[in-house]
């Protein structure tokens, strides 16, 4: 009698655990369910929001170097932002510019995805760089110049914030730098070759500067900065190129490299040909 | 003594039953496709239209045809229209609408459409059976300089003919 009194036993706790099993399933199922609905088109969209966040940053960095470099010779960009307050050869005007710019890029967003519930904002954040510069250096506010060295970069860096109400995504965050490095490599240039390498963002070797991007050399004399031909450019993949000139650049004469990317972003590096020995 | 037999006889019965119920339920469950036709159909769509909105941005399309469509050609529908239809595959209907987007000292975005529905592959009257629209905002970095920092708010209807 007990024995048959436990045979019911364990046949009704195999049922409930059954049955429980079953819901598990069920509820598990139809969680899966709904996250493949959800998030494909959150990871769409937030992937579509980032990237366009970063073309805005790469834009105003663009901006903001061309402006230091030479705002008259890239004006066709750089009149646009005047009305904004952007003053020609001024970095903290272009940095204000951007600030503006940013600000307004949030608003586009807001208003296009409002169905889905977007929120963002945006924020400065400190990024070491040091890294690619070979010195101790920061982003720390919004923007980096650092020029006139043989290793030389220009950089911009914020976080994104954003929130997605609608499909349920809270708390996504990034942050991104955007930038261009030029190194001029001293050891391996000579009077009518330099060799540079060129890196994007956080260090990407950047293999596009023959077909998208451009690179010019300019030696001092008399002074001045003049514009040396290049006769030749070779690609030697890892971020390397090797220009040749088409004249030996005088010895012991300051030259810099001026580098740009499909972006716009501008690098200016400078380093000193080598004094050749006295006869 | 016979009834409580016959009580767990029918219990066994029901869970034996349930036991093979619930097998041939998970076989039929992990066999079956993981996304339903439904799921397939819009989720891949969706990828579609993005991936060809992120090719013609990173091949630096829309600063070249929307540079002209600026200065007033008329021609950079037809163009931006060519680009499309060579990067969805047959069959598949599209229809494309390009803003301008201005955004004022105070915030205030200023959305100015440039096209006149001519960035389209689809006959009018003809009705998309199964569509996905996706939204894409497009800050210019490419060349040439007068089109850098310029924002276009791109809207891209991709489906199938009903």
């Amino acid at each position: 009698m007990p024995a048959r009194r436990a045979q019911i036993l364990v046949s009704a706790v195999l049922i409930v655990g059954l049955l429980i099993m079953g819901f598990l399933v069920t509820a598990f199922q139809a969680h899966t369910l709904f996250l493949r609905a959800r998030s494909v088109v959150a990871r769409e969209t937030v992937a579509a929001i980032t990237a366009d966040f970063s073309r805005a940053l790469a834009a105003m960095l663009a901006l903001a170097t061309r402006n230091y470099f030479n705002s008259t010779r890239f004006s066709d960009f750089t009149s646009r932002f005047e009305e904004l307050g952007l003053e020609p050869g001024d970095l903290e005007s272009a940095k204000r510019v951007a600030r503006a710019y940013l600000e307004g890029w949030g608003n586009l967003v807001r208003v296009v995805y409002a169905e889905k519930g977007a929120q963002v904002e945006w924020a400065e954040c400190v990024a070491d760089v040091s890294h690619l510069l070979g010195r101790p250096a920061y982003v720390y506010d919004l923007m980096l110049i650092s020029w006139n060295s043989t290793t030389a970069g220009s950089y911009a860096s914020a976080a994104l914030k954003l929130n997605l109400s609608s499909a349920g995504l809270y708390g996504w965050k990034v942050m991104s730098l955007v930038g261009l490095t030029v190194s001029i490599d001293t050891y391996s240039s000579s009077g009518d070759t330099v060799r540079i390498r060129v890196l994007v963002d956080n260090g990407t070797y950047y293999g596009n500067l023959l077909a998208r991007g451009w690179v010019e050399v300019y030696y001092q004399q008399g002074g001045r900065w003049v514009k040396a031909k290049v006769k030749d450019m070779t690609y030697e993949g890892f971020g390397y190129y090797r220009l040749t000139l088409e004249s030996k650049l005088p010895s012991g004469t300051p030259y810099i490299v001026v580098a740009s990317d499909e972006r716009g972003i501008l690098v200016v590096a400078q380093a000193v040909t080598l004094q050749q020995p006295k006869k | 003594m016979r009834r409580r037999r016959g009580v767990a006889r029918i219990a066994e019965l029901v869970l034996a039953t349930s036991m093979v119920v619930a097998t041939i339920l998970f076989v039929m469950f992990f066999t079956r496709p993981i996304r339903s036709v439904y799921l397939r159909e819009t989720s891949d769509l969706r990828r579609l239209a993005y991936n060809v909105l992120d090719n013609l941005a990173e091949a630096g399309a829309f600063e070249r045809v929307l540079s002209s469509a600026l200065a007033g050609d008329t021609g950079w529908e037809g163009r931006l229209r060519l680009l499309v239809s060579s990067s969805v595959p047959p069959g598949v209907l599209f229809r494309m609408e390009v803003y301008s987007a201005e955004v004022d000292a105070s915030g205030r975005v200023e959305l100015v459409r440039l096209d006149r529905g001519g960035v389209t592959n689809m006959d009018s009257g003809v009705s998309l059976r199964e569509a996905e629209s996706v939204y894409y905002t497009y800050v210019c970095v490419r060349d040439p300089d007068s089109m850098r920092g310029r924002v276009f708010y791109i809207v891209l209807v991709v489906g199938y003919a009903g």
